[in-house]
């Protein structure tokens, strides 16, 4: 089920997506977890107990996170994602729970040591959010807002022209239908002051992460029916033209590789740029 | 969702409600699934466990006897561990509700996952 609110299209991840979404939708990098984790070690003093994932979907950050705290908590609005995330093998101390990012989460006050945030908090009214999660942070736990950039083909000496394919999709294709904060807020990293977690002393940020995926040209299609910009556009001209911007981007992808094979054949490792702001609670 | 699960959940944040904590769990079915052993996880998880309301829900599913009284005092004794590893990682309750003791609120759990999403009144 999809809700289109005006411009600003809320996804409400149906299960057919969902299933795109654990399909491509990339898993983060070890060495941003690593950082992460060490962060929250060094600010709780050792205490590693609870992490909550808000806004957690087929479960990747979830799972990330699973072996380095005695539990985790999954939270998502769609049943459908957490249907997903539960139908592939997670560690035994990863539970899920259907829930809003901004609601109060079923936990004790000051309960849990990480709570993170992956290409979610752009749905979230933040000042509730930022409650919730002053309420269940121990002293010195960690809030992190984690996201990634739109992937990025590599392919020797046409990785610019490929950038600047897929970023002309982005931003002048289905730009318009993310509902122009959305977007821009992704792009600027959550740097704006809407994601500055009041509580926070000071706000770490790292942009050096990076998750690389080999990708078919068709899986890459497939990725694009998850971005909400496109969800937009769907709803905005019909999936018709859908179809036709997105067998487009694919078709102008494989002019550029200047290969004989089909768009499903066609193999092209992407690049997921990550970026994350972090900070701590006052101890 | 698992009884580990269960252990952490609470309805406190309602409006109104003091300590809403266990929740009831009204079960309509329960799975019991094959989770792997893993003797360290089960040692570090006790002492963390809220023991007597790890007895309510087991209680509430039918397995109140596997589990001991207390959490034990020997975390070598395996047969132990292993007893209390069933209970708290493999009894799934796949469908029902979990109920706040404190409003009756009921909360559904479809598919295993308890569906927490308030009202605006609730909040």
């Amino acid at each position: 089920m999809l809700c289109y609110l005006g411009s600003r299209c809320r996804q409400v991840v149906g299960t057919s997506l969902a299933a795109s979404y654990l399909r491509q939708r990339p898993s983060p990098p070890p060495s941003l977890i690593l950082n992460l984790v060490n962060y929250v070690k060094h600010k709780t003093h050792g205490g590693l107990d609870q992490a909550v994932d808000v806004g957690c979907g087929s479960g990747q950050i979830t799972r990330a996170l699973a072996p380095n705290f005695r539990t985790v908590l999954g939270l998502d609005v769609s049943q459908a994602q957490l249907d997903i995330a539960q139908s592939v093998p997670n560690p035994a101390n990863v539970s899920y729970c259907l829930l809003k990012g901004e609601d109060p989460y079923p936990v004790e006050d000051e309960s849990v040591a990480l709570v993170t945030s992956c290409m979610a908090a752009h749905w979230f009214d933040m000042p509730k959010f930022f409650t919730q999660v002053d309420r269940v942070l121990v002293k010195g736990g960690v809030l992190a807002l984690i996201g990634y950039h739109i992937p990025q083909p590599q392919w020797p000496g046409k990785t610019q022209v490929l950038k600047d394919i897929m970023y002309d999709f982005y931003w002048n294709k289905i730009g318009q239908h993310f509902g122009r904060t959305a977007r821009d807020e992704i792009d600027l990293e959550y740097r704006t002051p809407k994601y500055a977690w009041p509580s926070a002393h000071e706000i770490l940020r790292e942009s050096a992460h990076h998750t690389d995926v080999v990708m078919s040209l068709a899986s890459l299609g497939d990725y694009v029916t998850t971005m909400s910009g496109y969800t937009g556009y769907r709803h905005h001209y019909g999936d018709e033209a859908a179809q036709t911007i997105k067998n487009d981007l694919l078709r102008r992808l494989l002019t550029a590789l200047e290969v004989p094979s089909s768009a499903e054949d066609t193999m092209l490792p992407m690049r997921f740029h990550y970026f994350a702001s972090y900070a701590s609670k006052q101890p | 969702m698992k009884l580990i699960t269960h252990n952490m959940l609470s309805s406190k944040t309602i409006k109104g409600v003091v300590y809403g904590y266990p929740l009831i769990i009204r079960a309509s079915q329960v799975l019991t699934k094959d989770v792997d052993f893993n003797p360290e996880f089960i040692q570090r998880m006790i002492p963390k466990l809220d023991w007597s309301a790890l007895k309510f829900a087991a209680k509430c599913v039918g397995h109140e006897e596997d589990l001991p009284d207390e959490p034990p005092a020997n975390m070598a004794d395996e047969d132990v561990l292993k007893r209390i590893h069933h209970v708290v990682m493999e009894v799934d309750v796949v469908d029902g509700f979990l109920e706040c003791p404190e409003t009756k609120r009921q909360f559904p759990i479809t598919n295993g996952i308890p569906n927490m999403l308030l009202n605006e009144n609730d909040v």
